[in-house]
């Protein structure tokens, strides 16, 4: 089967994952931090759920007692100017 | 396939460890891996959650030698000169970037600093240079100068990933014989006599003679299972990163005043961190509303276009800070066989190469490098604090100490 | 089928037209359109490349849940154009691709994956440190998504651009259960603040007016109706504020909830904080699902909502009725809807389409997308229950739009940023969702709630009951009530346990 995207963000796709798991990187913290998903523009928001399905897949692992990556605000990209900015 | 990038960690625990390391972080795999290469190959490291999981994975990457002491420009220029050839040395692209490393002074008091600081700098090889606002626009044309008097340029600092010095460290580690084992938490210390005899672990008990304390933020409960309190406090200390965006900035860099550290990353993102003027003890890393007002506001200052860049997420990390904000390397006087790779604030990260070949030295010969002999343990006991002025670093709780005027990048 | 024919249902000259440059090219739009529905209705197919593999990017998720629609605008990158509103004389950039994002000389990159397979930098350039710091410098000039321009957002540093706000209870969303626990608590008579991202309270109701997925359940009442009369029971509600266009981004310690209100910062302090943020539409997978052209079954109801067609002639994936529901808009809207694959067995609904003409294919998915630059063709191949292509041979039906609707997930990022308490579940057609552990009275954790499908993905009905739920108990929670709402309370988990066990 020809390869298929997994993460938009990042361009990762499942023989990405599969790679990655070959590559010793077998829990999802690991996952992420070596194939950078869930840590492009969307944080997980179009990719997480299929992300994790593949990788349970592939692992064997039941999906529901995967360890998910800690969710981290900001829900959306804040700017800078606005955050910076002086209490009016 | 090729060997895998991080290895099987699947070895059965053995009864007895020459020495066992606590804290599977860049320092205590960089450590194990440095000892096995000196010829001790019956190495435990245990790591209570994934490698890399504490303060290795969490800071900001930043590298450099350029400080004011010559105590810690010397621990600090191992440390560099070992970046220079670490991806070469475990045989793992690092991403150690040479892209230079700048600190800025918007003070005149800081200004004089860099002053002083650049030919004792030089004097022990640190390949630094005072540049003025002119220069400083040369290397980073984004940046606003208007506010600057002078800076530090380090060329051969930087910035490295740091993931891959987890995955290197441990692979390389893994290759020499040593035992790394994620995963596992460590209960209990024996000490008997005043002598460390073994240690206790989720994966059952072992006997050592030897115990190294690298476990970073958690490195004050870790002694607390010896039964040693160190002069050392948990904080927390928090990032954030923006929405890539094209490369603006090359160097790393720190701006000494408004205690604020970044870099752009090779992906576009910017990583930046900001100190508040105080933040008291404490072990929760959940991100603050604070943090990211204080970081943005002084990013800002410094780069102006950046105020249409976006952050995209926030996280927090633990260190070990200590009373002049200096690491705790060697062995304790209250518990023989209880040594110490910890204390490092917020730049544990930079230290870790050399600070691995330091400690390894230290433990294989029995006898002190000279780089890291005024970092012992008991120099508070013996009033032997340094005080190193150019720590991005608030003091914590003693604001009026002298010199110790900042906190970590 | 003349392509010349516009995407605006109704034609080009019905709205108030507004005008702004595309890449330098000059182009109009209608009022209340998005950047990203503008440049769609403009024929604007591929809007971004993507970072490693140079492939095209469109419209896709028409929520800001996916990087294909960064865009620069006005100085500032990386703004998501599917939902930023179009404004008069406005700038907007592609990021991406050189020398345009149309067409990427790096395009072939996409065919060598395999001489880049993932980590390859860590195994490469691992001697002679010089190598790797070109490489980097190739690299850092091919990342990244844009450049903020000195000067965007200028006024936004010296103005009013940060408050201080309080209440008492924080409702976030103001979709079903949203406006039910807002209606609930304000009526109680506490002090509400009432945070949604959408220009106009709603939520999924907005989405489909006319009847919707979520219909059954609603007693003969039209999504209309029910959104008429939960707006009027919060309008004019003295202790009720409402902030529209605003995103609550953060919940911290002490109660504070950062809202990110267009450029006006609140930060917003509360007693209790329900989370009613709804859900997202999860992507289905298939080979080449990323072309300009494939779209979620909630992108399509966003467009026809602003009144523009997603495509011409469509083919329609399901794993729910959500999916033939979105078939049926798109015929009723004047999309030619040639084909359904549903991944589930025929029923009432589908063979409602079949008499409408369309090609059915029951058990059937998406196996692959063909096309490059937009979508030429969709290969519908067989596939089992949950939607995983079992065989090879399928049948390949020409079409300009592939929508795949697929199965939700609870938006609860903010629920978790709150609590650790929560459990993974397995739910229907493969969604994993990560549920909070909820008493009766909605309670996640102490001051906090959390009500519809952010909590877990259900039907109309149930997000109402547990809006009213939460509303009341958070409002009870804080003041003694009069024993009339402590009964309304009652009533309402009554009837949300008798569904639960039904």
């Amino acid at each position: 089967m020809k390869r298929r995207i997994l993460c938009l963000c990042m361009d990762v796709t499942d023989h990405d994952i599969e790679t990655a798991i070959a590559e010793g990187f077998d829990q999802t913290e690991t996952l992420k931090r070596f194939t950078a998903v869930l840590m492009g523009p969307c944080e997980g928001k179009s990719c997480a759920l299929n992300v994790l399905r593949e990788f349970a897949r592939l692992t064997g692992k039941n999906i529901a007692e995967l360890r998910v990556p800690t969710l981290r605000p900001p829900i959306r990209p804040l700017p800078l100017a606005v955050m910076g900015a002086e209490e009016s | 396939m090729k060997r895998r990038i991080l290895p099987r960690l699947d070895k059965q625990l053995r009864r007895t460890y020459e020495t066992a390391i606590i804290g599977g972080g860049v320092h205590g795999l960089g450590l194990a891996y440095n000892l096995a290469k000196r010829g001790m190959k019956n190495v435990a490291v245990f790591e209570k959650s994934y490698l890399g999981s504490g303060a290795s994975g969490r800071n900001t990457t930043l590298i450099r030698s350029a400080f004011s002491t010559p105590e810690w420009i010397d621990l600090m220029q191992a440390s560099v000169d070992a970046w220079q050839t670490l991806s070469d040395e475990i045989g793992f692209n690092v991403m150690f970037t040479r892209r230079g490393y700048l600190i800025v002074a918007t003070s005149e008091k800081n200004a004089e600093l860099c002053r002083r600081a650049v030919p004792l700098q030089n004097s022990r090889g640190v390949a630094s240079r005072l540049v003025d606002v002119k220069e400083i626009k040369a290397i980073a044309p984004c940046l606003d100068t208007s506010r600057i008097h002078a800076g530090v340029f380090q060329s051969n600092g930087g910035i490295a990933r740091h993931d891959a010095v987890v995955w290197g460290y441990a692979a390389a580690a893994d290759r020499l014989g040593v035992d790394i084992f994620p995963n596992t938490e460590v209960t209990a210390i024996d000490v008997e006599g005043g002598q460390v005899r073994g240690v206790r672990t989720t994966r059952g008990s072992i006997s050592t003679p030897r115990v190294v304390n690298a476990a970073g933020g958690h490195s004050p409960d870790v002694a607390r299972l010896a039964g040693v309190e160190l002069p050392a406090k948990t904080y927390p200390l928090e990032a954030f990163v923006t929405e890539p965006i094209k490369p603006m900035l090359d160097p790393a860099m720190i701006c000494l005043e408004t205690l604020t550290y970044l870099n752009q990353t090779a992906r576009g993102e910017f990583v930046a961190g900001s100190e508040p003027e105080q933040i008291p003890p404490s072990r929760s890393i959940r991100s603050t509303f604070d943090f990211l007002e204080l970081t943005a506001r002084h990013m800002v200052q410094l780069i102006p276009a950046l105020a249409g860049a976006s952050i995209l997420r926030q996280w927090a990390g633990l260190i070990d800070m200590t009373l002049d904000l200096g690491p705790l390397l060697g062995e304790t006087d209250e518990v023989k066989g209880f040594c110490l790779d910890c204390g490092w604030g917020g730049y544990g990260f930079m230290a870790s190469p050399g600070a691995g070949r330091l400690m390894a030295d230290y433990i294989v010969s029995g006898g002190a490098p000279a780089q890291i002999k005024p970092f012992a343990p008991n120099r508070f006991a013996l009033n032997k604090q340094i005080h190193e002025p150019s720590l991005v670093v608030l003091l914590p709780e003693e604001k009026s100490a002298p010199a110790a005027e900042k906190r970590s990048a | 089928m003349p392509s010349s024919e516009s995407l605006r249902i109704g034609g080009d000259s019905a709205r108030k037209r507004i005008n702004f440059l595309y890449n330098g090219r000059s182009l109009s739009a209608c009022e209340g359109e998005t950047i990203g529905a503008a440049l769609h209705a403009s024929g604007v197919k591929v809007l971004s490349r993507s970072v490693k593999y140079r492939r095209p990017r469109g419209l896709f998720c028409m929520a800001g849940n996916c990087p294909n629609c960064l865009m620069q605008v006005d100085g500032r990158p990386n703004i998501r154009a599917c939902v930023y509103p179009v404004r008069e004389g406005a700038q907007v950039c592609s990021q991406s691709g050189w020398p345009s994002t149309r067409f990427d000389a790096f395009a072939s990159i996409d065919a060598l994956g395999f001489l880049f397979p993932i980590g390859f930098p860590y195994r490469y350039f691992v001697h002679g440190g010089w190598l790797y710091h070109k490489w980097e410098r190739l690299l850092r000039h091919m990342a990244g998504h844009g450049l903020p321009r000195n000067g965007a957002l200028n006024g936004v540093s010296a103005s009013q651009v940060k408050t201080s706000a309080e209440c008492e209870i924080a409702v976030v969303g103001a979709g079903p259960a949203g406006l039910a626990a807002a209606q609930a608590a304000s009526s109680a008579g506490c002090q509400v603040a009432l945070i949604d991202e959408g220009a106009r309270p709603g939520g999924s109701l907005l989405l489909d007016n006319t009847a919707g997925s979520r219909s059954e359940s609603r007693n003969g009442q039209s999504g209309g109706d029910l959104l008429k009369r939960l707006t009027a029971a919060i309008e004019g509600q003295p202790n009720l504020r409402s902030y529209l266009r605003a995103c609550a981004f953060g919940y911290y310690d002490d109660g504070l909830l950062g809202v990110l209100q267009e450029n006006h910062l609140i930060k917003l302090r509360s007693k209790r904080l329900i989370v009613a943020t709804g859900a997202y539409e999860n992507p289905t997978l298939a080979e080449n699902w990323d072309r300009p052209g494939v779209m979620l079954g909630t992108a399509v109801q966003r467009l026809l909502a602003l009144g523009i067609k997603p495509g011409r002639k469509a083919v329609v994936t399901a794993v729910n009725d959500f999916g033939l529901e979105v078939a049926r808009r798109l015929i009723d809207s004047g999309v030619e809807v040639i084909a359904v694959a549903d991944c589930r067995s025929e029923s009432e609904q589908s063979r409602r389409l079949a008499e409408r003409g369309v090609k059915l294919l029951m058990s059937h998915g998406l196996k692959a997308v063909r096309g490059r630059a937009s979508v030429k063709a969709a290969l519908l191949a067989p596939c089992d229950q949950e939607g995983r292509i079992v065989s090879s041979n399928g049948t390949s039906v020409a079409c300009d739009l592939a929508v795949t609707a697929g199965a939700l997930q609870p938006a609860n990022e903010l629920l978790f940023q709150a609590t650790y308490k929560g459990s993974y579940v397995l739910e229907s057609a493969g969604t994993l969702a990560r549920v909070p552990i909820t008493g009766d009275d909605m309670r996640v954790d102490e001051n906090l709630y959390a009500a519809g499908n952010a909590g877990s993905i259900g039907d109309l009905e149930k997000s109402l009951l547990e809006g009213e739920i939460a509303g009341l108990s958070a409002a009870l929670s804080l003041k003694a009530g009069s024993s009339a709402l402590k009964e309304r309370c009652e009533s309402a988990k009554a009837r949300l346990s008798a569904r639960r066990q039904s």
